[in-house]
């Protein structure tokens, strides 16, 4: 078997994640898919260093897929203005609603700003610390975590929202 | 500590990723007071439904065939590479995702196109290629996994398509709940997507007792098919009868022309768009066009000429919607020396079709 078949042999079961995981972090299809060719090069270029055999592969080449995609980030949030003022009620705060959330996570977290959506995705979808997701995307650690506290917030009022709209069809 | 100090550590404090004094001075807070408490609670719940929901989401995702056959034909040597006009557009993507962004920023809403559209996010436009309006009776396909099988007493799985015009509409779940009724399903065959809009599809659910009111859906646009979720009013007994789908094809083509360089706006017929900004490297021009969105979904059929008869290639790159407008990127392979160049863009008016019926009692 030649490097290339060795390649996408073990390239091509993870395929379909690495794309959604590009999607999730950037947030459109489009860049998800430069994203991904990117990253797929760049392992590809690199296969012979991996270490670890055929068991390290799908954290290896999603590591480097994560990284493209931080990159691509960091260039992104470079241009974007300042921080908007929070527009949450207080009552969203509190945790009196009990969550019913059977679903339709992705939507919530799509329909985040960039800046949170990244965070809560590099967080939650590839279990990063908090440290390390501030280094990714050059960011301070606390501002991390101010940005996950809003967006933890704002999925809250999201799908609690849409809990709530159903229960009020009843 | 104060309140607010404390929640905003809460995640990590849950997560066991503070420092041993954070972490005994947030106990301590949470000790005597009841709200961040709550908060911690809340925090937990949903960040562990948040990793649960969005690993699921991406397990369950395919790469589009177009990209992993570009990606192949890349890496493999005896393969075709990426024209220069396909690097350029990826290496400029940013620059223009970017600047649409910002530009929609500065947009003002609709309010009334709001209402239009359902609260879940905008996801792209509605196709513009289907079928000639000639209706051709539908047939029912039962998939040989439709088992009816019932999970839990209020989820069925179903694979029940029903094909016509192009179309083929696959139901795969109906769910009750005491607030709703949800049924997903998959449509494949419509080209072009990039919105989906309640002003483009009827979605239609049948209780025991009769129609049931439509709350609201979301889609996620693949490669091959939309995947849908519908949300309507719940069952207090019984099972739905049908679910049906009307959507609203093109019939006619309307056009309408800039003179590059020159105009702005669009003659005062059809969309009031406008060319937002114009520029070329030498080899190509980037053309940023704006449109209401309202006609996002229907624009297409970009031609570029010099108004001798030549023609130039136009490729449609970056899009992005907002809730007044959509903003439209294009590259046109035309020479600097070419002026003026006429850019023209069609739209298409739609009308209804349908249904596609899908029976999902016994």
């Amino acid at each position: 078997m030649s490097p290339e078949e060795r390649f996408f042999a073990l390239y091509k079961p993870e395929q379909g994640r690495l794309y959604r995981t590009a999607w999730a972090i950037l947030g459109n299809e489009a860049d998800a898919g430069d994203a991904l060719q990117e990253a797929t090069i760049r392992a590809y270029r690199a296969f012979g260093q991996l270490n670890g055999g055929a068991a390290a592969f799908p954290q290896w080449i999603r590591r480097i897929l994560v990284n493209t995609c931080t990159q691509i980030l960091r260039k992104r949030m470079r241009v974007i203005p300042v921080e908007r003022p929070e527009d949450l009620r207080d009552e969203l705060t509190t945790a009196d609603l009990e969550l019913a959330l059977d679903g339709d996570v992705w939507d919530a977290v799509r329909s985040l700003d960039e800046r949170y959506r990244a965070v809560v995705v590099l967080r939650f979808l590839n279990d990063m610390q908090l440290d390390d997701i501030a280094t990714a995307l050059d960011i301070p650690l606390g501002t991390v975590k101010s940005r996950l506290h809003t967006a933890l917030k704002l999925l809250r009022s999201k799908l609690q929202g849409e809990e709530s709209t159903r229960r009020g069809a009843v | 500590m104060r309140c607010e100090q404390v929640r905003v550590e809460l995640h990590s404090y849950v997560s066991g990723d503070v420092s041993p004094t954070l972490a005994e001075s947030i106990k301590t807070h949470l000790g005597e007071c009841q709200g961040c408490t709550r908060e911690a609670d809340a925090v937990r719940t949903i960040g562990a439904a948040v990793a649960r929901g969005i690993k699921a989401w991406v397990d369950e995702g395919e790469c589009p065939p177009g990209l992993a056959e570009q990606i192949q034909s890349i890496i493999h040597p005896d393969r075709p590479k990426l024209s220069r006009l396909a690097v350029w557009v990826t290496t400029s993507s940013l620059i223009t995702a970017v600047a649409a962004g910002l530009f929609l920023l500065l947009l003002g809403t609709r309010p009334d196109l709001n209402d239009q559209m359902l609260g879940l996010p905008l996801v792209g436009a509605l196709a513009n290629r289907l079928n000639p309006p000639d209706f051709v009776q539908g047939k029912i396909s039962l998939g040989s996994t439709d088992s009816l099988s019932q999970l839990s007493g209020t989820v069925r799985t179903f694979n029940r398509t029903f094909e016509q015009h192009g179309l083929t509409v696959t139901v795969h779940r109906v769910q009750l709940t005491p607030s709703h009724t949800q049924v997903q399903f998959s449509v494949q065959g419509l080209q072009n997507v990039k919105l989906l809009t309640t002003s483009l599809f009827e979605f239609i659910l049948y209780g025991p007792d009769g129609p049931l009111l439509l709350h609201g859906f979301s889609g996620d646009i693949r490669s091959d098919k939309i995947m849908f979720k519908a949300y309507f009013d719940p069952i207090k007994s019984g099972f739905p009868r049908k679910f049906s789908m009307w959507v609203m094809p093109k019939v006619k083509n309307e056009s309408l022309t800039w003179e590059l360089g020159k105009d702005r706006r669009a003659p005062p017929v059809g969309p009031q768009a406008s060319v937002v900004s114009w520029n070329h490297d030498g080899q190509t021009a980037n053309v940023t066009v704006l449109w209401p969105v309202e006609y996002a979904y229907r624009v297409g059929g970009w031609k570029a000429t010099d108004g001798l008869g030549n023609t130039y290639p136009v490729k449609e790159g970056l899009h992005a919607t907002g809730s007044g407008a959509m903003i439209q990127q294009l590259l046109i392979e035309v020479p600097d020396h070419v002026v003026p160049v006429w850019l023209t863009a069609s739209w298409v008016e739609y009308y209804e079709r349908g249904p596609w019926e899908i029976p999902l009692s016994d």
